[in-house]
């Protein structure tokens, strides 16, 4: 950004403030009890002109008025509003806890939410506090956050049990999840089934599927900002939870009462553990061979955060999660023929993957109106999967041995620097700048393989097949401001520039980024955004469900970055008792978005990757619908969204416009709570989605191999399939009901907590795959016959779930 | 040890957990493994008229066209295999000027001189379906310098594993025969090329007097170590062995595009047993190995790969593959290759089955 530039922007940002007497309130916004940050948090001042802030992602705010009476509001969803009046005749420091009002009544609690959706600039985004996402219901008990995006509009999952998100038509790459600031790379265990973020140590979620502020870049589709908890500064606190198929434990508590805290929590499956009985019985029949069998993932979050002074505050957090499947197989074989023959052998093979992440970040308040976090993040995602064996065979004259060792790695490294400010000159201007800078080192597959055979031969093998890995450095630069032009009319208008640097080759990009709202009255807007989004990084898949060795690769000189443009309109109205509607629509252009060439799969990406991917063309629009009630004893919303949207790539479908594989023309989500006393909590959650697209075979064709005249070999027919236009057909709708009930007791040592739950309560089979079968039929005359039918595949019945929770 | 009513409420809570749990699991078993997950659905096709399926392959070195005519087939229903069309009309021009033609069933052969750089176009009409039609242009020859096996890796044994230790004989120095070959190529510039490598053998055929053409395995294309001219990683780039044919290793001149080079591979030879294929008639037992380089077209290799793409499809994890193909109107593949053939090994040893007729 050119220089004048800067300074005209700068007097603009001050030009509110000059020759006016103000005093700022500053400070953090708390929860009473757990003493966990309150983000999003409104901050009001009722006297006189209405004017207010809300707390940014570490619950800090600053408010700047002028020098009088003042009477400041501090309210949030969920919390019971604390008004505190005075007269303010110099900078002050108003650390405010709020006590939770989950259980207060409706009213009490909706006419204190002075910052309403319909008063932010906001547009696009999702905020699910977490006590409703762990009361829905859940595929086998297992809260799952992602899931719980899936229920709301513009988000879609890719297949049955998935846990991916297709963000207003974008693929699975182009959402930023972030974990404390930290891109985390794969959020799936037992591929998709289950996300990595355990719902116990996360303490805020947000989604933005557009009108994204300058501050976000990296992905074209989508932001999910989560945070972790700080752990309590006042009081030792537990929770955890015993389930079908997993075991999770959540600690906190002070380690220097008010100025540090700790947060640690663990989750681990143990279906291996238990199927371990059955694996060695089965053994236990076998003479000859043995197999052991194991799969099972983890999750371990902790951090620590220790508050030097009111200025200064550190925060260390770390989340490191895998997913380890092994198999060993033991073969003997003894054989008194040709002289004596004896046969060993042991293999042991397995695939890990998993993420790792850690933040070390630095809060400092340089005034009461300037905001500062400096952070430096770590994030990796690693595959690995390996085969060792050996041999032996022997017999009276020979013996031989042969060892053997492979291993293919694949994965992506970043290490990050972030320096952000917020500046909050008035309560007109909320001003946010920082920049930012990774390194990322991506590893696209590497094969290395080991063999050694003495005895009767002698042969050795050492080499490593695959692409180098790769180093690129990505860097970018934002400034934003929410401003207010008058009473009806806000707007956040920012910058967001991004480069990338790869095998000597720059790319930047200049992101404008703008939203706006105009307040038709205190409880409805109107509201409108466009955001550019810039992707260096792309992620090969090519399948519905979210698989390990789905590989990150960056932007090359072959492989040009991906960015999209959004524009989207929509009107909010809050209504009193807790309800708030709204619609929204949105077009979006997706520009080199990528695709496996056809035929090109993840079994063989790791070589030469940059030619089997093909970029084209994407476009997704539609409108959504979001009714919430978002206090009260019934609780819930209901999603809808009505989308298109579709591919065009050169070389594929002889180069026509194509529906995307997650079209979904309708999406419906309905999601209810309701807590009709203190020891029982109901959910249910019913989803209905047209079927996904897909291609299909519409011809049987006959070819043979073109490099075989028929004086060389046999060369026989190979049936294959002329299909359709890429995606031109259907599966069937999906729809879905899931159920439960929770039991809660309080005890004297806290709270339990039994969970009933029922997924897809009504067993319904829905698609996952449709194939073609050909049955063989045979004729009295011996003689036989094939003909061809298509199936659908389901992959869940009715699942039930049990699990116990507690909270001390 | 005395046990209090806490305690025994610990169980009994313990217990009751327990028990719910494992009912829990087992029902969740039972229900996954006894619900049916598959079921047949109806879609409602688009209905498509049969179209000709063209297979025509021929060498410059063999003079002949080979060619099967068969014809597509509706997705749902009986299976015709295979689908033959019966009264069809093959003419073959050469630079518009026909020269073979045939109206057999189906399936036949062409006598015809295929010159390299000529072009020719095969046209097919059918009484039923729509006139198909492909012009092709036969490579060049390719400019195959030389090729060589290093014999100091091959020995002539008894195998080890035979039962009486007396009967077979193999060649090669392991289970898995992997003799270093070197393969000398000039790759034309300015030009995209396809090569197909072959290894052949030639060997006595169990019959007496009978010869027969046998392929010998992979040739594997694992490492080109001291090749200046092939990329840093040492590894050829887009070669790959025919799925169909593990005699055959398809190359495109990515790696040494425009330049004389010296491909490094590895020719497998599985244990050649002469146990059973040994010419009793024979006191020698004479083996050949040649290596034929064929040049062939792109719209050949095209077609080669969708259709093994589409063959190794892994279900939903890709997308379906579309057979590639140069008939006009219908489907398949014309192609016409161009080759040259050198001799790398010849190998004479006693015929321990040798029996002199009397």
């Amino acid at each position: 950004m050119s220089k004048p530039l800067l300074i005209l922007l700068l007097l603009y940002a001050f030009q509110s403030t000059y020759g006016q007497k103000k005093i700022t309130i500053s400070g953090y916004v708390t929860d009473s009890l757990s003493s966990e940050s309150l983000i999003a948090a409104a901050v009001y001042n009722q006297l006189g002109v209405a004017v207010g802030t809300s707390t940014n992602q570490f619950g800090f705010y600053s408010l700047t008025l002028p020098v009088g009476k003042v009477e400041i509001t501090y309210s949030y969803i969920g919390y019971q509003s604390k008004v505190v009046q005075f007269n303010l005749q110099k900078d002050t420091v108003i650390n405010c806890r709020l006590v939770g009002a989950l259980l207060l009544s409706e009213a009490v609690v909706s006419a204190n939410i002075t910052e309403r959706t319909a008063q932010k600039t906001q547009m696009s985004s999702v905020n699910i506090p977490m006590q409703q996402i762990k009361a829905l219901p859940a595929f086998l008990g297992e809260v799952d956050l992602m899931k719980v995006l899936q229920l709301t509009p513009g988000v879609q999952s890719g297949g049955e049990g998935s846990s991916g998100l297709y963000v207003r038509g974008g693929g699975p790459d182009q959402n930023l999840i972030l974990l404390d600031g930290v891109p985390v790379y794969n959020v799936s265990h037992l591929f998709g089934f289950f996300s990595v973020f355990n719902a116990d140590a996360i303490n805020n979620m947000e989604l933005m599927k557009g009108g994204f502020p300058a501050r976000y870049g990296g992905r074209t589709s989508s932001v999910v900002d989560i945070n972790m908890k700080e752990g309590n500064t006042q009081r030792f606190h537990g929770e955890g939870a015993i389930g079908l198929i997993s075991g999770k434990l959540t600690l906190e508590g002070p380690l220097w009462k008010d100025r540090t805290s700790f947060m640690v929590s663990g989750r681990r499956t143990y279906v291996d553990l238990l199927a371990k009985p059955f694996i060695a019985a089965a053994n236990r029949d076998s003479d000859d061979e043995k197999v052991n069998l194991s799969y099972y993932f983890y999750d371990l979050t902790a951090k620590v955060n220790h508050k030097f002074s009111d200025k200064d505050r550190v925060y260390l957090s770390a989340y490191m999660g895998d997913d380890r499947f092994h198999l060993r197989v033991e073969d003997k074989t003894t054989s008194p023929y040709d002289g004596g023959y004896h046969y060993n052998s042991k293999t042991e093979s397995g695939i890990n993957w998993g993420n790792l992440t850690a933040a070390f970040r630095w809060n400092h308040i340089f005034t009461k109106k300037l905001f500062g976090n400096t952070a430096i993040t770590y994030s990796r995602f690693r595959f690995d999967t390996y085969v060792e064996s050996r041999e032996i065979e022997t017999r009276p004259e020979t013996a031989n041995r042969v060892d053997y060792q492979m291993q293919y790695l694949s994965g992506i490294r970043d290490w990050a620097a972030k320096l952000g400010f917020d500046y909050l000159p008035s309560p007109n201007h909320y001003i946010r700048f920082g920049v930012n800078g990774i390194h990322h080192r991506f590893s696209p597959g590497a094969l290395g393989v080991q063999s050694e055979e003495t005895g009767v031969f002698n042969e050795k093998l050492d080499t490593v097949i695959g692409p180098e890995a790769l180093s690129t450095g990505e860097f970018s630069a934002y400034v934003e401001d929410d401003f207010r032009l008058g009473e009806h009319l806000k707007m956040n208008a920012g910058v967001h520039l991004s480069g990338f640097t790869v095998r000597n080759k720059l790319y930047y990009n200049i992101e404008p980024r703008f939203s706006t709202r105009y307040l038709l009255t205190d409880y409805s807007s109107v509201k409108a955004s466009y955001a550019r989004m810039a992707q260096y990084v792309h992620l090969l898949t090519n399948s519905g469900i979210s698989l390990p060795n789905d590989l990150w690769v960056p932007t090359t000189d072959v492989l040009q970055p991906q960015y999209s443009d959004q524009l989207a309109i929509g009107v909010v109205q809050t209504f009193e008792k807790g309800y708030e509607v709204s619609i929204e629509s949105y077009y979006k252009k997706m520009h080199h978005v990528t695709e496996y060439k056809e035929g090109a799969s993840f079994f063989d990406a790791g070589s030469q990757w940059e030619n089997k991917i093909l970029q084209g063309e994407g476009r997704s629009y539609g409108v959504e619908l979001f009714t919430q009630k978002k206090t009260g004893q019934l609780t819930g919303w209901i999603g809808y969204t009505l989308a298109w949207t579709d591919r065009q790539f050169e070389q594929l479908n002889h180069g026509k416009r194509f529906p995307y594989k997650y079209d979904r023309r309708h999406d419906l989500s309905i999601v209810a709570m309701y807590r009709p006393s203190k020891r029982i909590e109901l959910s249910g959650t019913w989803v209905f989605g047209t079927g996904n697209a897909v291609t299909l075979p519409i011809a049987r064709i006959q070819g043979t191999n073109p490099f075989v005249t028929s004086s060389q070999f046999y060369n026989p027919f190979l049936d294959l399939y002329s299909y359709s236009d890429r995606n031109a057909y259907r599966m069937q709708s999906y729809h879905r009901l899931d159920l439960a009930i929770s039991f809660i007791k309080k005890k004297k040592w806290g709270e339990r907590r039994w969970v009933v739950g029922v997924y897809n309560a009504y067993g319904r089979r829905n698609p996952f795959y449709v194939d073609v079968k050909t049955n063989v039929i045979y004729q009295p005359d011996g003689s036989f016959k094939e003909a061809t039918k298509f199936v659908q595949y389901s992959i869940f019945p009715l699942v039930p779930s049990i699990s116990y929770q507690f909270k001390f | 040890m005395r046990t209090t009513r806490r305690t025994f409420e610990k169980n009994e809570t313990y217990n009751k957990m327990k028990k719910i749990y494992y009912a829990m699991l087992l029902a969740t078993g039972l229900l996954l493994a006894g619900c049916e997950l598959e079921k047949e659905i109806q879609i409602d096709m688009t209905q498509t008229k049969p179209l000709l399926v063209v297979s025509a392959i021929g060498d410059a070195d063999e003079g002949k066209l080979y060619f099967e005519i068969l014809q597509s087939q509706p997705i749902m229903g009986e299976k015709v295999n295979p689908s033959h069309v019966q009264d069809i009309q093959v003419d073959l021009y050469k630079n518009d000027l026909l020269v073979a033609a045939s109206s057999q069933e189906g399936t036949g052969i062409l006598d015809v001189d295929i010159v390299p750089s000529s072009s020719y176009t095969l046209q097919v009409s059918s009484n039923v379906h729509p006139a198909v039609s492909s012009t092709v242009t036969v490579p060049k020859l390719p400019l195959f310098n030389d090729a060589a096996v290093d014999t100091s890796r091959i020995i002539v044994r008894k195998n080890p594993y035979s039962f009486d230790n007396s009967g077979m004989s193999t060649i090669g120095i392991s289970n898995n025969n992997f003799f270093p070959l070197t393969v000398s190529i000039t790759d034309p510039a300015k030009e995209r090329n396809f090569y197909l490598l072959e290894a052949v053998l030639h060997s006595p055929h169990v019959m007496r007097g009978e010869k027969q053409l046998v392929a010998i395995g992979t040739i594997d294309r694992t490492l080109i170590q001291d090749n200046p001219n092939v990329e840093a990683t040492g590894v050829l780039s887009d070669a790959e062995v025919n799925t169909f044919v593990f005699s055959q290793l398809l190359i495109t001149d990515l790696s040494f595009s425009g330049s004389t080079s010296t491909l490094n591979l590895l020719l497998a030879v599985p244990g050649l047993n002469f146990y059973f294929d040994s010419d009793p008639d024979a006191p020698l037992i004479k083996v050949t190995i040649s290596i034929r380089i064929r040049q062939v077209t792109e719209a050949a290799f095209d077609y080669y790969r969708s259709v093994v793409l589409q063959n190794e499809g892994v279900g939903f994890f890709t997308e379906p593959v579309s057979i590639l193909s140069n008939i006009e109107g219908g489907y398949g593949c014309f192609s016409l290759t161009s080759s040259v053939t050198k001799q790398v090994l010849e190998i004479e040893w006693e015929n321990p089955f040798y029996r002199p007729r009397e």
